[in-house]
């Protein structure tokens, strides 16, 4: 169990430390995006204070309007849905239509129902970016599409097995995790490992089952296609004898009563033909976002001649409780629950775990610095080569290019073409160079100066915004932008914390010189 | 008293084990998924609920085939609880017609 906890987790551990720490930087999506797009904030400013003070456009002429628009200018498809908007949550009107698979939308004046520009596409007001949602895709695509998800798929089976085979490897487990000797070598790194891991054990359960489930059909198909074919033929849409939509208001009325939550959207399924249905869905207040495990709002669904024919409570699932229970489990995995408490509580174990995985490579070249265990025979030393500067370019190096993706942010123009997958580009560039440094130098200074160059990076972060945006950590303070200021502030606690660790290894280091005879010397990660 | 058997780490044995458990897994898991799509059929939504199920067995299956201690006994044991599911899996296929 030993060996498949070891090699299990080693092959690998630098993919899953790069999920990981990017799954961890995702759950900040928003506050990473919101710094990235310095410009937006006085938009985002100014069109609050526009939906506020525009006037309001009654709801049944916005319905008209919309149903009007697509009737004149969409044939009956498989769907129509509106968004008539509210005093209370904008007052766009919106509409939508599936195209050959894909999902259109069309901005509608509420007023005149004649065509508009997305009132919310602040593209010139700006730089083009992808913000925090670049973490997102590479935390579970890896950036690569299809084979991505394929790869972070079996990494994460990878892992869940390496979890389990940990487990019963270390069968003082919870005694272990009280222990921690510091400053003994392997003992301190093994310690550490223990500790991280431990610590965050069902969350680190949790977020790999959660994940794999996301596309569990899709790794693992059989169940899809045993199960018996549900539903009858499908109906073509007819243009022959067409039923009138009815008028939505009373349906939006009826179904907010029902709903006991404002009305979001209007769904008709099958426009225009004998079985039309149209749909109600009601707005999750923050409260009730928070709360609630599962985000679905209400819903109500009407035959075109106003008999109930479905109602769903907010927080419900259409479907069964397998649907539920899936529906949980990926609520659960992307943290949409419980506001910024969960979030900040998934950002910590999410860099528990990360230091698990972390501490768990460089363990394993610990082990073999003193000894070597010769398991590749005559390339043994090749190897071992090569595994010392996949950790440095996978644990630091990646530290290293997910700073350099804000910087990229600030120094790159924002008028070029293609500037978010620039900004991509520096990324892996960066992280690339890393990888090649670790490579060409022996591993201790490799360590020492990627760490030296994280922590500059971070600390020098701030004073980068102030010198290209005119922004700075005090003014955001002030004016009570806590997103971009705990960016800010994480970056700062993140370059101070490494800049102490290297000050402390340089002084350890030169006592250990003055002092050669010092028992127990054990090679740490920065050593030579 | 015998000594408790110690798991080969020869290479062979090694990659036997491997291929078993991520091949022979899958297949076992799979099967325990298609079976139950098939059992609990319509409202009762087996489709999802095998493919729940899948995961965590698939992730036994791979353990397992690290802790017993032949590798002739993992090979046996993934054999035959993949005869009883696909036994299921054909008797449930019947019913159903």
């Amino acid at each position: 169990m030993a060996w498949l906890h070891t090699w299990g987790g080693l092959w690998f551990c630098w993919l899953l430390y790069a999920i990981f720490l990017t799954g961890t930087l995702a759950v900040m999506e928003e506050p990473i995006t919101h710094w990235m797009t310095p410009e937006h904030h006085a938009e985002e400013a100014r069109q609050a204070a526009v939906v506020k003070t525009a006037p309001l456009a009654d709801r049944p002429r916005s319905l008209a309007h919309a149903v009007a628009y697509l009737q004149r200018e969409q044939p009956p498809g498989e769907m129509w849905e509106i968004w008539p908007g509210s005093a209370r949550h904008g007052n766009d009107l919106t509409v939508y239509w599936m195209e050959k698979g894909a999902y259109i939308a069309r901005h509608l004046d509420p007023l005149s129902g004649k065509v508009i520009a997305d009132p919310h596409d602040d593209h010139d007001a700006g730089r083009a970016t992808l913000g925090g949602h670049h973490f997102v895709d590479f935390h579970y695509t890896l950036h690569a599409g299809t084979i991505g998800l394929w790869i972070v798929g079996a990494a994460t089976l990878a892992m869940l097995v390496t979890l389990v085979s940990g487990v019963i490897t270390h069968k003082r487990i919870f005694r272990d995790f009280f222990t921690f000797r510091a400053s003994k070598g392997q003992r301190s790194w093994l310690d550490g490992h223990t500790a991280a891991g431990v610590l965050s054990l069902p969350f680190q359960f949790m977020i790999a089952l959660t994940g794999i489930f996301f596309y569990g059909n899709m790794y693992m198909p059989a169940a899809t296609w045993a199960e018996p074919a549900m539903g009858g033929a499908r109906v073509e849409a007819s243009s022959a004898s067409l039923l009138a939509i009815p008028d939505l208001e009373p349906f939006a009325r009826r179904g907010e009563t029902l709903m006991k939550q404002d009305l979001r959207a209007i769904v008709i399924d099958k426009p225009g033909q004998p079985d039309m249905r149209i749909s109600t869905y009601g707005w999750n207040d923050d409260e009730e976002r928070q709360e609630r495990l599962v985000g679905t709002t209400a819903m109500v669904s009407f035959s075109a001649d106003g008999k109930v024919l479905e109602t769903r409570p907010a927080g419900k699932m259409a479907g069964g409780s397998a649907t539920y229970a899936i529906a949980t489990l990926a609520a659960l995995h992307m943290a949409e629950f419980g506001g910024f408490t969960v979030k900040w509580l998934y950002f910590i174990g999410g860099l528990a775990g990360t230091a698990m995985m972390g501490t768990g490579a460089i363990l394993f070249m610990v082990k073999r610095r003193g000894r070597a265990a010769n398991e590749f025979g005559r390339a043994t030393p090749q190897v071992y080569r090569l595994i010392e500067a996949l950790n440095i370019a996978a644990i630091a190096g990646l530290a290293v290019a997910s700073i350099a993706y804000l910087w990229a942010n600030r120094l790159i123009a924002t008028d070029i073409a293609h500037r978010e997958d620039w900004e991509v580009g520096v990324f892996f560039v960066v992280w690339l160079m890393a990888f090649s440094h670790a490579l060409i130098r022996s591993p201790g200074p490799a360590w020492r100066e990627q760490w030296t160059f994280f922590a500059f990076l971070c600390l020098a972060l701030p004073l980068v915004n102030l010198l290209t945006v005119g922004d700075m950590l005090p003014m955001e303070v002030v004016r009570g932008d806590w997103e971009s200021a705990g960016l800010e502030l994480v970056a700062l606690v993140c370059g101070a914390a490494s800049w102490w660790a290297l000050h402390r290894l340089k002084r350890r280091t030169t006592a250990s010189m003055r002092a050669p005879s010092v028992r127990d010397v054990a090679p740490v990660a920065g050593g030579e | 008293m015998a000594s408790k058997p110690t798991l080969s780490k020869s290479w062979p044995d090694v990659a036997l084990r491997v291929l078993i458990g991520v091949i022979g897994g899958y297949i076992l898991a799979s099967l325990l998924a298609a079976a139950l799509a098939l059992m609990l059929t319509g409202a009762r939504e087996g489709g999802k609920w095998g493919m729940l199920a899948g995961y965590p067995v698939y992730v036994a299956a791979i353990v397992a085939s690290f802790g017993i201690a032949s590798v002739r006994r993992v090979a046996l044991w993934f054999a035959g609880l993949s005869a009883v599911l696909l036994s299921a899996i054909i008797l449930c296929s019947g019913a159903l017609g």
